[in-house]
């Protein structure tokens, strides 16, 4: 379904992931695993063509969308939920989740959409006419999730949701996903807290400093030592 | 041999060729050169070519017999050129002051060094022409000023400093000489007034130096000394988007007469404002500024009607000054529009220039220093409805000012069968084109 | 108490257009952080589109209404594809000397091409008419003037909270990286934003063409209240902009009225300058 082949990206001339090659299936739910400043964001806005990459092509349904414009991307059935649970705070949740479907022309399809967000987070439902930055920490991630939903994607891309979260919520985000992977929803997660988020998936990636140096299944990865040596940079 | 005194022929006759040629432009050179400092460029450059256009007519008129005038009386278009000077030519050579009293200042320094003028004249604005002046006072040269209305310039003590126009201060004169005037009965058309239906004065400024002079001349010198009282001093926010307030605060002052001194942008508000507020005073009167533009007369039109400003020249004086109408037609043939305000100035300049040369009969300082001094053109060679030029003081510590110079006082007058608006002459009541209208009637 | 209602009136009408002019400005500031130094000149030549549609094609100032509405439109985009998109990679310096420039050559520009006479209407459905209402005499263009502020006022208002293109809009604004990541093309926002804030800006020089007169340095006469107009209100808040509108209106004919008319200006910065040191987001800034 998607698929990254020798990509170079970063910022300006320098490059930040180096030679990332990597694979999603449909239905398949992989997460990829990587510290703090790793590039795991980067290949993420990659996909998303917010960030040019210097070398390399991504694929997605057999198509070349290599630094195609976002909304072509998006249109295309690939949904971004960004790092920092990017809300729109000055507008209301039902706003927020009205922009996720921006490119849904249909009203039908929009209302339907809707329902099922308010289905998936009754807290949302409940706070439907509030603005988006009066919402708690947990809140802002069911919305920034739900309203990645609102497009209807093929792919969804977690960029870090446990974060900033507390203990409690984390379990309750990760049985979220769980969920929405249960409904056949290709996802790509992005973690740092790579037990729980391999624990989910059928596949993973390690990335150190912007090279794949891991993969495998999750079983593979989570009892190996790669994990280790990826995080503590043996 | 023969070659030899051949050659020598040849020479002879070529180099008696040069020396009788040589003489020919020498006679050609006899012309007397004036420097003119003028703000030919930067944001004054559309006044300065209008300045410029008065000094060249007349200039033109005293180097070239004009039959038409002279047959008017006008002395100067009999000549050609300057008759005791063996008919040398004014030649004006024109600088760019560029507005600023230091370029001025440089540019009058070029035109004695360098050009050897005999005589200076500009250079319009007040602080550029002070400049100038010090520079003329220093070389000692003659500077002859007919376009700068500050008073100043006439109290420093100048010896080679002449102004042939008024300044400020005899304008606001004026002003409450046509107050007077309506009290005492002068007034054109109009039976004596009683002093109370124009005695409270609202006087309305911009927060400038041009009003403020305005404003505390008529304030703290001429309503106490004429006996007028100042109910309203407003000084207002020059080019403000919005004068409702002012012109509230104006209207509630109960002042018979309204005095202002604005700009055109102020102008045209405060009188849109007044009109649709209905404000009905005796009297409106503007110290020229926006007050003689005529984007102020194309936006307001007809609802100008009856009111006042003063201006140095009003082109309708033609009506009752012959030699005015001539000259205004002249400049007509010659530019396409009427004699401004501008270009009548430095005619006036120029005549005085071209009067002391010819008294002199010489171009040395001190001669024409003396030639100045002992000035008297008659009024009647001027196109202004003057006594004549003589400088002398009209006012403890003045010195080489004009004395009979005096400003003139327009009102507009719609015409209903024309559908046009005229800027007519009210004041010097003697020069008078129409009857006053008074009191002012109104918007309604 | 006569005058406190008549002038509090003619306040409130200047403050309406005041209102529309820092709504533009507001706009492109909210959207994508960028001061645009020649708000001014913009609505200087939709003063003149207005006022050359009634000289030359048909005597009503209201006429030139639309016109005005499609010149600012037409200068708004112009400004933003040759010039700002240009700036946008660059430092923000580059912006506010880009826009700065813009401000100049517009204005010498239309100097150039106008000259610098001021010219007026001097005819049309409302050009110095009187309307009484209740006993109040009031100046009928300036009350069709706020009049059609406040329309135009609501209709960008309701755009931008009814209609997936104002939402749009508005989320570009509160968050532009997140705004792409739902497929909004953020640089045709800015066009928009800019298209926006040049129509607006040209028609409230189109309605000012019926008490106001037009002249190539008009912009400078109305610039400064609109950029303490917008901090007022606080940058890139619509209703802020309306509420400081109002004010400045206010503030500016009670000073003139209360304290010296000399002092409007003075006060209205004083006011400009407190807020911006007690309170920088403005009185419904977001930020
Ligand atoms: N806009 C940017 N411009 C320049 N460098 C950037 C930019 N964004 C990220 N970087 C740099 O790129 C590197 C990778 O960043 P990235 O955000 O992809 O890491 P990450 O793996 O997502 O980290 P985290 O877990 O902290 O989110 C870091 O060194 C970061 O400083
Ligand atoms: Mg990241």
């Amino acid at each position: 379904m998607l698929a990254l082949t020798n990509v170079k990206a970063g910022y300006g001339q320098v490059p930040v992931v180096h030679d990332v090659t990597l694979e999603v299936r449909a239905g398949e739910m992989v997460s990829l695993i990587g510290a703090n400043g790793a590039g795991k964001s980067t290949i993420l806005k990659t996909i998303m063509g917010a960030v040019r990459p210097l070398s390399g092509q991504v694929h997605f349904l057999d198509e070349d969308i290599t630094g195609r414009p976002t909304p072509d991307i998006v249109r295309r059935g690939i949904v971004y939920v960004p790092e920092g649970k990017l809300v729109f705070e000055p507008l209301t949740v039902e706003e927020n989740l009205r922009l996720g479907a921006y490119l849904v022309n249909d009203k039908q399809v929009v209302q339907e959409r809707l329902e099922r967000a308010y289905a998936l987070f009754p807290r949302l439902a409940e706070r439907r006419n509030q603005r988006a930055g009066t919402l708690s920490g947990g809140e802002r991630t069911m919305l920034a999730i739900a309203r990645g939903l609102m497009s209807g994607p093929r792919l969804l891309m977690l960029d870090e949701p446990s974060l900033g979260l507390m203990p409690k919520l984390v379990t309750e985000m990760f049985a979220t996903i769980a969920a929405l992977k249960k409904t056949g929803l290709a996802i790509l997660l992005v973690e740092q807290r790579a037990r729980e988020a391999l624990e989910l998936a059928d596949r993973g990636y390690v990335l150190r400093t912007g090279r794949i140096v891991a993969s495998g299944s999750a079983a593979e990865l989570l009892s190996g030592e790669v994990l280790v040596q990826a995080f503590l940079g043996r | 041999m023969l070659r030899v005194r051949r050659w020598i022929r040849t020479i002879a006759a070529v180099l008696g060729l040069i020396v009788f040629v040589g003489t020919l432009p020498s006679a050609a050179q006899e012309t007397v050169k004036i420097g003119v400092i003028l703000p030919l460029s930067g944001p004054l450059a559309p006044t300065g070519q209008e300045l410029r256009r008065g000094y060249e007519l007349m200039v033109d008129i005293v180097n070239n017999v004009y039959p038409e005038l002279a047959a008017l009386g006008l002395e100067v278009a009999g000549w050609n050129g300057i008759p005791s000077l063996g008919g040398a030519k004014i030649e004006p050579i024109f600088a760019d002051s560029r507005g600023e009293p230091a370029v001025g200042a440089d540019m009058a320094r070029r035109l004695i060094l360098e050009q050897g003028v005999v005589g200076l004249m500009g250079a319009y604005q007040s602080s550029v022409t002070q400049t100038v002046a010090t520079v003329a006072e220093r070389h000692g040269i003659p500077l002859v000023n007919s376009d700068s209305s500050s008073p100043t310039l006439t109290t420093l003590g100048y010896e080679w400093f002449w102004r042939v126009t008024p300044h400020d201060m005899i304008f606001d004169d004026d002003l409450f000489n046509l107050l007077d005037g309506l009290v005492e009965g002068k007034a054109p058309g109009v039976p004596a007034v009683p002093k109370d239906s124009i005695r409270r004065l609202a006087v309305v400024v911009e927060n400038t130096e041009f009003g403020s002079a305005t404003g505390n001349d008529i304030v703290n010198r001429l309503a106490p000394e004429r006996g007028y009282e100042v109910v309203e001093y407003m000084r207002y926010q020059a080019n403000s988007p919005d004068l409702t307030s002012e012109t509230a605060r104006l209207v509630n002052s109960g002042a018979d007469v309204y005095l202002f001194a604005s700009y055109v942008s102020d102008a045209i508000l405060f009188m849109r404002t007044l009109a649709l507020r209905g404000a009905k005073p005796t009297l409106i009167w503007g110290q020229n500024a926006g007050f003689t533009n005529p984007d102020f007369v194309q936006a307001l039109g007809p609802a100008l009607h009856g009111v006042l400003t003063r201006s140095l020249f009003i082109a309708k004086i033609g009506e009752v000054r012959p030699i005015a109408a001539a000259i205004n037609e002249l400049y007509r043939q010659r530019y396409g529009t009427n004699l401004s305000e501008e270009s009548a100035r430095e005619m006036l300049g120029v005549l005085a220039w071209a009067h002391a040369l010819n008294n002199a009969g010489s171009t040395n300082p001190r001669a024409l220093q003396r030639a100045l001094n002992e000035l008297d053109i008659p009024g009647d060679q001027l196109i202004t409805p003057w006594q004549g030029i003589k400088f002398g003081s009209r006012r403890p510590g003045e010195k080489n000012q004009n004395i009979y110079a005096t400003g003139m006082i327009g009102q507009y007058q719609y015409n209903p069968e024309t559908g046009g608006v005229t800027l007519e002459i009210v004041y010097p009541f003697e020069a008078a084109t129409a009857d006053m209208v008074f009191p002012f009637p109104g918007w309604d | 108490m006569d005058v406190v209602l008549d002038i509090g009136i003619s306040g409130v009408l200047m403050g309406l257009v005041y209102a529309l002019l820092a709504l533009g400005l507001t706009v492109i500031f909210g959207i994508m952080d960028t001061v645009n130094f020649a708000h001014g000149e913009f609505l200087m030549l939709g003063m003149y589109a207005g006022y050359l549609t009634y000289a030359y094609l048909y005597p009503e100032p209201l006429a030139g209404v639309p016109v005005a509405g499609l010149v600012g439109m037409l200068l708004g985009v112009l400004a933003y594809t040759l010039l700002v998109k240009r700036l946008l990679s660059g430092p923000p310096i580059a912006q506010i000397f880009g826009t700065f420039g813009l401000m100049l050559f517009l204005r010498y520009g239309a100097l150039a091409v106008f000259g610098p006479n001021l010219r007026s209407a001097t005819q049309g459905l409302v050009v110095a008419k009187r309307l009484v209402v209740g006993g109040l005499t009031l100046d009928a263009a300036k009350v069709v003037a706020a009049a059609g502020s406040a329309f135009l006022f609501g209709l960008v208002y309701l755009m931008l909270r009814r209609t997936k293109l104002g939402l749009a809009l508005q989320a570009t604004a509160a968050n532009r990286e997140a705004a792409r990541y739902m497929g909004i093309d953020t640089d045709r926002m800015n066009l928009i934003g800019w298209a926006l804030g040049g129509a607006t800006a040209g028609m409230a020089g189109a309605l000012l063409v019926n008490f106001y007169y037009v002249s190539p340095t008009v912009g400078m006469v109305f610039s400064m209240i609109t950029f303490t107009t917008v901090a007022l209100g606080g940058f890139g808040s619509v209703p802020g902009a309306l509420i400081a509108g109002i004010l400045v209106g206010l503030i500016e004919v009670f000073t003139a009225q209360v304290i010296s008319p000399q002092l409007k200006l003075a006060v209205i910065y004083t006011v400009f300058f407190l807020v911006v040191l007690f309170r920088p987001r403005g009185l419904l800034g977001a930020r």
